[in-house]
């Protein structure tokens, strides 16, 4: 709720004063990641795990009231979101600012005397962004601190953790930012990074700051937590940062020094890793790619040059004679870079999602199904991030070509259902890869059909609401697809589809649930789901004609 | 082959057209000139079918728009004063498309690609993304992608904008070939010197109202000009009708 309130107070903040756009996108990013950690991050799965399985067992929370239950479980979880906030917020924001670099890069590894400057620019980024991520997370941290531990040591040790965070996040930057550009070296980047993320960090953390837990749970409920804390299972962070970095705070709260100085090696060891990682990489693949791109054209060593696609590779011309919206399309989900990192991004956090399943495998079979309830609705929001970035922005993506489309034999009507029918595939494919996983994972190895089923019918959800709305709220004047997306139309987009995606998503864990249920929801959620298909196929006929008969 | 009568358009409570009237005969380079904000630009996407008239009758090829868009959309081709390219397709890509969406010849379809890229010099770059061209090479691919339809009218706004000197030589005698064969220009452009070389018919327009139509020597007939160029009738008839 505080996070909604906080989209809205800072776009009126926005439009009031004038100053940049904070886009939707941010919010949304940090939006994602708080409920995400419920399942990620080694503080959230503490607190679930206590909240729904340990915690009736503490005596005084029989006397606590359920608001101030809630209110104390929600604190909890924003202050496990800080790391998978930094992880992902770190890559999508670092990739950029490399990339933004690579001229330098480029010129660095093609000529070994240009070395130092590599390594002068690497850590160039490091302390910048270190002052960034200590700007925006000492306050989190300090709070994080405030309530787990009371001694000096904590705020030393602060400033050293967000330092080896950042390297960590940079090196990660860089290397993903190595691996884009290898693949396409022709790409163009615009910084990703903005004030407007930093504000809005700024922002949220105040919040948690002024609404100090304290005052909320109180002391008592803090030290209960902490000896229940101990007695959990081993943290199920999985393969991430967060858990090593939990683990070393975490020695810190229990007084368990040598556990956090394990972890604080760990993290050196991790930064000087991905430092040597990088070089190689650096001096092996990425150097060699555009060395022979550069031979294959005849251009001087040393000169940044944008290759040509070769003919016989210019794949797609071929696919044009048939369906050229079709090929258009696919080709811009190649080429744009800005489409490739930003679902990277989405299919990296699915990645981390279903990865982190996996440490609920041996949990007996009523904590199971909660955390596959709990999964569905983290699930559905991450499917509407890549619905809002990728279909709702579909049409409006066209921009002023939309002319051309309207003064063809082609005719817009071919044209948005070429595009539908293209992007119901895609987001389909996302929606059932995502959730047969996400069952898999849970074992549910029998209902993969329930699975198509409901994926189907998101689909629908998701690609109608994106179309119909994508229609009523097209801007044709905006080139950049991103911006449709993080506007107002993707605020509305991501409200109306996250509303409409629950209700499929209920029954959905009604049917995997409740075997005597199973099949009438199943014959039910079917029958709505064609409707739903119809619907949104009849509503976007009657809007393709405004489109055909109005000013564009 | 275009005929506007008494055409008027309002975008929200400003009247940008009032009562426009244009004749143009098949075969004709009609130059179509005013200051900036004249209403060119606007008449000229009327035509094309991408804004609506107020009132008033556009008829193309005898039809009357926008109801009739359908059956003469293959002969009309608006070129737009910046190009409407596809960045992220290389030149033979985007030519390509065009020819899918406009339903070309298909067995003439490399043939053709492959001469338009070569009479616009784009050869060289035919396998470049189009982000990577320069503004003259996107107008020139405009220009292919216009010419490869084989259209009957050709709506040009402003069409000589990034082109060098040799390319907007070669632009025009393509014009002049194109209505040679029979072919309709309507030309909006702000280059005189272009208009009065290639145009047999002018019409100016100013603060959204034709002002004067006529060939060249019509136009220095009705402003009592003897021997002026273009630029002076122009500003004869512009200063005219401002007053």
């Amino acid at each position: 709720m505080i996070n909604i309130f906080n989209i809205f107070f800072l776009k009126i903040m926005v439009v009031k004063n004038k100053i940049r756009r904070i886009s939707f996108t941010d919010a949304a990013k940090f939006g994602i990641l708080l409920l995400f950690v419920m399942v990620y991050s080694v503080g959230g799965q503490h607190t679930i795990a206590l909240f729904f399985d340990r915690l009736r067992e503490i005596p005084m929370l029989k006397e606590l009231s359920i608001s101030k239950l809630w209110v104390s479980q929600i604190i909890l979880l924003f202050f496990s979101a800080f790391t998978p906030f930094l992880i992902f917020g770190g890559l999508v924001s670092f990739i950029p600012t490399f990339l933004n670099k690579k001229e330098i890069i480029f010129n660095t590894l093609n000529n070994f005397s240009l070395f130092p400057i590599f390594i002068y620019n690497y850590f160039e980024v490091i302390l910048k962004n270190f002052i960034f991520i200590a700007i925006a997370t000492s306050p989190l941290l300090l709070a994080y601190g405030r309530i787990f531990a009371s001694g000096g040591v904590y705020f030393i040790i602060t400033p050293v953790v967000i330092f080896m965070f950042t390297v960590i996040l940079v090196s990660c930057g860089l290397f993903c930012g190595f691996i884009v550009l290898g693949f396409s070296p022709r790409i163009k980047v615009r910084p990703v990074i903005n004030w407007g993320t930093f504000l809005f960090t700024i922002f949220i953390i105040y919040n948690l700051v002024v609404s100090n837990p304290l005052n909320v749970i109180g002391k008592d409920f803090v030290d209960e937590f902490l000896k229940y804390a101990q007695t959990l299972k081993e943290p199920s962070g999985s393969f991430n940062i967060s858990l090593i970095t939990n683990s070393a705070l975490t020695g810190i709260v229990f007084k368990q020094y040598s556990l956090a100085i394990a972890n604080f090696l760990k993290l050196a060891g991790a930064s000087i890793l991905l430092i040597l990682v990088n070089i190689l990489i650096g001096y092996g693949i990425f150097k060699k790619k555009i060395i022979s791109v550069m031979e294959e054209n005849g251009a001087d060593i040393g000169t940044f040059i944008k290759p040509s696609v070769e003919d016989s590779k210019s794949y797609m011309n071929i696919l044009f004679k048939k369906s050229p919206m079709i090929s258009k399309e696919l080709i811009y989900l190649h080429r744009d870079h800005t489409i490739l990192l930003q679902l990277s991004m989405i299919i990296v956090l699915a990645a981390a999602f279903i990865i982190n399943i996996l440490k609920t495998i041996n949990l007996d079979g009523e904590t199971a199904m909660f955390y596959l309830r709990l999964s569905y609705p983290a699930s559905v929001l991450l499917l509407t991030i890549f619905a809002g970035r990728l279909v709702f922005p579909a049409i409006s993506a066209e921009g002023k070509n939309i002319w051309l489309i309207k003064m063809s034999p082609f005719g817009m009507r071919r044209f948005v259902y070429t595009k539908y029918f293209l992007f119901f595939a895609i987001q389909f494919l996302f929606v059932f890869i995502f959730l047969t996983t996400v069952n898999f994972m849970y074992g549910f190895w029998g209902a993969i059909y329930i699975t198509g089923i409901f994926s189907f019918w998101i689909s629908i959800i998701l690609t109608g609401i994106g179309f119909i709305l994508g229609i009523l709220l097209a801007d044709f004047s905006e080139n950049d697809p991103w911006k449709i997306a993080t506007g107002l139309g993707g605020v509305i987009f991501f409200i109306t589809s996250f509303t409409f995606s629950a209700f499929p998503v209920l029954l959905a864990v009604i049917s995997y649930g409740k075997q005597g249920y199973r099949k009438p929801v199943i014959w039910f959620s079917l029958f709505l789901a064609v409707g739903t298909f119809f619907l949104a196929l009849l509503i976007i006929n009657k809007l393709i004609y405004r489109l055909e008969k109005n000013e564009i | 082959m275009i005929k506007i009568n008494k055409l008027n358009k309002m975008i929200g409570n400003k009247q940008i057209l009032y009562d426009v009237n244009l004749d143009v005969k098949k075969g004709d380079i009609f130059g179509f000139l005013g200051p900036n904000k004249a209403g060119k630009t606007t008449t000229m996407k009327i035509l094309a079918g991408i804004l609506l008239p107020t009132s008033g009758d556009v008829f193309l090829d005898g039809k009357k728009m926008p109801d009739a868009r359908q059956e003469v959309i293959d002969k009309v081709c608006f070129i737009p004063d910046y190009p409407l390219l596809y960045d992220k397709l290389t030149g033979r890509e985007y030519l390509n498309f065009i020819y899918s969406i406009f339903k070309l010849e298909e067995n003439k379809r490399s043939l053709m690609i492959d001469y338009y890229l070569r009479k616009f010099d784009l050869n060289d770059q035919a396998n470049d993304l189009v982000e990577d061209y320069s503004l003259g090479m996107k107008q020139k691919l405009s220009f292919a992608a216009a010419f490869i339809r084989n259209p009957q009218v050709l709506l040009v706004d402003e069409p000589m904008n990034g082109l060098d000197p040799r390319a907007s030589r070669q632009i025009q005698n393509m014009f002049v070939d194109f209505a040679s064969a029979g072919g309709t220009i309507l030309l909006s452009t702000h280059i005189l010197d272009i208009a009065e070389r290639i145009c047999n018919k002018i019409s100016v327009i100013n603060h959204g109202r034709t002002v004067a139509t006529g060939s060249m020597s019509e136009l220095r007939t009705m402003m009592k000009i003897e021997s002026g160029n273009l630029i002076d009738i122009f500003l004869a008839v512009t200063d005219a009708s401002n007053d």
